[in-house]
């Protein structure tokens, strides 16, 4: 991790020198990418593994990428995330344990406000797709459960720049949540011979929004600025619930999140060639 | 855009309501009584067939829990109240122990003795062994004979290749399933796959689709495949006795539709529905058939396939170290042969 940063340090530094030696005064768009990990506390509902709520600790990692569209510079951004969780969970008397693994792709655009000096408002909406498996060894035949889904939502951020000891800080606050989409729900009875070796999926997917999926995932973010880098720490939490097929499933997640943020220009394809003093490996 | 955002944001909070989040039971003897005889009552899929009266037996047991039962004592009562199901699927697990219902094999001849299938008339000491099958050849190396005791037990298309190839002088073969207590449905489906000379359909399947006793799927068909490469197509006969069951009851029932094939001995166990588990709120495990199989007329196989020819093994045979059954089955493939 340690040379990872140093890496991406070093690429920001010479990017910055050369750059403002090359052309002070045209712009370059940059793309603003965050690393975070996460310890996580998971309260796990999922009815067709179990009727109890189990609950555990895992851990995450989340990469983003934000950058401002061309056209609308100030105005208009767009941002992709990928975020992965394992969590270990158990049922209220430990005699039983259901391993969750997950991954969520999304992709969204921001309208940015400026309303307040160093308040910065971003609203815009996102699509996504969510992929876990939760698997309970103990069950016969029906082990494995998967959360399947595909969600259009909103996402909103506020962030606010304030001075600490001649330095800049950041306090943002983050609202998501999904408003439609589809969802892979099993039919309670139904066994996955029936469903995977049989072939019967009907009833398993269903239209999601806000009479049978709610979701939220919200967070408190302060970014630190340090000698070499931008540091955060925040809190967060996901409350997802959603029902079909006469059962309720329902998720909670509690993340303590530390991550780092940076700048980066990206050159790729034919015509985004970087300068001749930009030295790339494939040269 | 502000607007909108203060639109929705209410309104996602207020339609919370619109989900109804179950309440979390109690851990106590009373609310985990319940707990599992609801299982039973909304899940367990042969109530109706097995014409059991489960608000009855609600009757009969509630009355029987007291607060000042040991844990050993209301776990004994509600394994008794799952006996009811008399289904050798249905087991309650706690930490202290396992219950189960035995009669299914219990009340029936044993028609087994490993001492006689491992003893020199038949597999003798030099058997093979290959992806949990021990097969050798027997009746003066005229029949092939394959001792199969666990569905569990993987095996590949390779090993059936090496085990066919070896008996390929054998004029027959016995596929002996007997005491084998089940294991993975699709190796059921796989070990038939090498005698069907073309796909049929040999059973159906449904599963509970709501709370009431009757609410089912509509039937979906289960195919047997024929195996591409792999295939005997001589004379066959199946042993299976009260102990095969579950997938092994599955493969009885499959083989059933072999035109060269014969079932010799008893009938099987049976366990024609698929387990599912769950659990009550004090952490124990039940298991419990809650998807329905059915052969191919559509009549259940829960409690067993009927042979072709019934043989029981005589005391008589046992005390001379012979198989009745293993007897009757080369004697009735001679006939084919």
């Amino acid at each position: 991790m340690n040379r990872l940063i140093v890496l991406i340090y070093v690429c920001f530094i010479v990017l910055s020198f050369t750059f403002a030696q090359a052309d002070s005064t045209k712009q370059y768009l940059l793309t603003t990418s965050t690393e975070n990990i996460s310890l996580t506390t998971v309260d796990l509902l999922d009815p067709y593994l179990s009727p109890l709520v189990y609950t555990g600790v895992g851990v995450g990692y989340q990469h983003s990428d934000m950058k401002y569209f061309k056209k609308y510079v100030g105005k208009m951004s767009h941002e992709s995330r990928f975020s992965i969780l394992a969590a270990n969970t158990y049922n209220p008397q430990y005699s039983s344990s259901v391993n969750y693994v997950g991954g969520q792709y999304q992709w969204g655009m921001h309208y940015h406000f400026r309303p307040l000096e160093g308040l910065h408002l971003l609203a815009g909406g996102n699509a996504g797709a969510l992929m876990a498996v939760k698997s309970n060894e103990r069950n016969v035949n029906n082990p494995v459960n998967v959360d399947a889904a595909l969600d259009l939502g909103f996402s909103g951020i506020a962030s606010y720049d304030f001075s600490l000891w001649r330095k800049k800080f950041t306090l943002s606050f983050q609202l998501e949540f999904p408003l439609l989409g589809m969802m892979y729900v099993p039919m309670q009875g139904a066994s996955y011979y029936e469903m995977f070796t049989g072939g019967d999926l009907s009833n398993t997917l269903h239209f999601s929004s806000l009479h049978n999926r709610l979701a939220r995932t919200g967070g408190l973010k302060l970014e630190i600025p340090t000698k070499n880098s931008t540091w955060h720490v925040g809190i967060s939490t996901t409350k997802l619930k959603y029902e079909a097929n006469d059962l309720f499933f329902k998720q909670n997640n509690y993340n303590f999140n530390v991550g780092y943020t940076y700048d980066l220009y990206i050159f790729r394809g034919r015509k985004n060639l970087p300068p001749h003093n930009f030295i790339s490996v494939k040269q | 855009m502000k607007k909108i955002f203060l639109l929705i944001l209410p309104l996602l909070f207020s339609l919370n309501a619109c989900i109804n989040e179950p309440e979390a039971p109690k851990n106590t003897y009373e609310s985990n009584f319940e707990a599992l005889w609801k299982i039973i009552d909304t899940r367990y899929c042969y109530l109706d067939y097995k014409n059991i009266n489960w608000d009855s037996v609600h009757t009969v047991y509630k009355a029987r829990v007291d607060t000042n039962m040991t844990e050993y004592q209301f776990f004994d009562l509600l394994g008794e109240m799952l006996g009811e199901l008399k289904d050798g699927h249905v087991n309650l697990y706690s930490n202290f122990n396992r219950s189960r219902y035995w009669k299914w094999f219990s009340d029936y001849p044993a028609n087994f003795s490993s001492g006689i299938v491992y003893s020199d008339r038949y597999l003798g000491d030099n058997y093979y062994v290959a992806g949990g099958m021990r097969y050798g050849k027997i009746a003066g190396d005229s029949i092939g004979y394959i001792y199969y005791g666990d569905f569990s037990d993987q095996f590949s298309d390779t090993n059936i290749s090496y085990i066919f190839k070896y008996l390929s002088d054998c004029k027959a073969l016995i596929v002996d399933v007997r005491n084998n207590g089940g294991g993975y449905l699709n190796l059921s489906e796989q070990l038939a796959s090498y005698f069907f000379e073309q796909e049929m359909i040999t059973g159906y399947i449904q599963h509970k689709t709501g709370n009431g006793h009757s609410d089912f799927s509509e039937m979906k068909e289960l195919k047997t495949p024929s195996h591409k490469t792999i295939q005997w197509r001589r004379p066959v006969a199946v042993l299976s006795n009260r102990m095969s069951y579950s997938a092994t009851n599955s493969f009885v029932s499959r083989m059933k539709m072999v035109p060269n094939a014969i079932l010799v001995g008893d009938k099987s166990g049976g366990g024609g529905g698929l387990p599912l588990s769950s659990e009550i709120p004090n952490g124990w495990m039940v298991r419990f058939s809650s998807v329905p199989m059915y052969d191919a007329n559509k009549e259940h196989i829960e409690w067993g396939i009927d042979p072709h020819v019934k043989v029981d093994m005589s005391a008589a045979d046992i005390e001379r170290g012979v198989d009745s059954i293993i007897e009757k089955a080369v004697e009735e493939l001679k006939k084919r042969i």
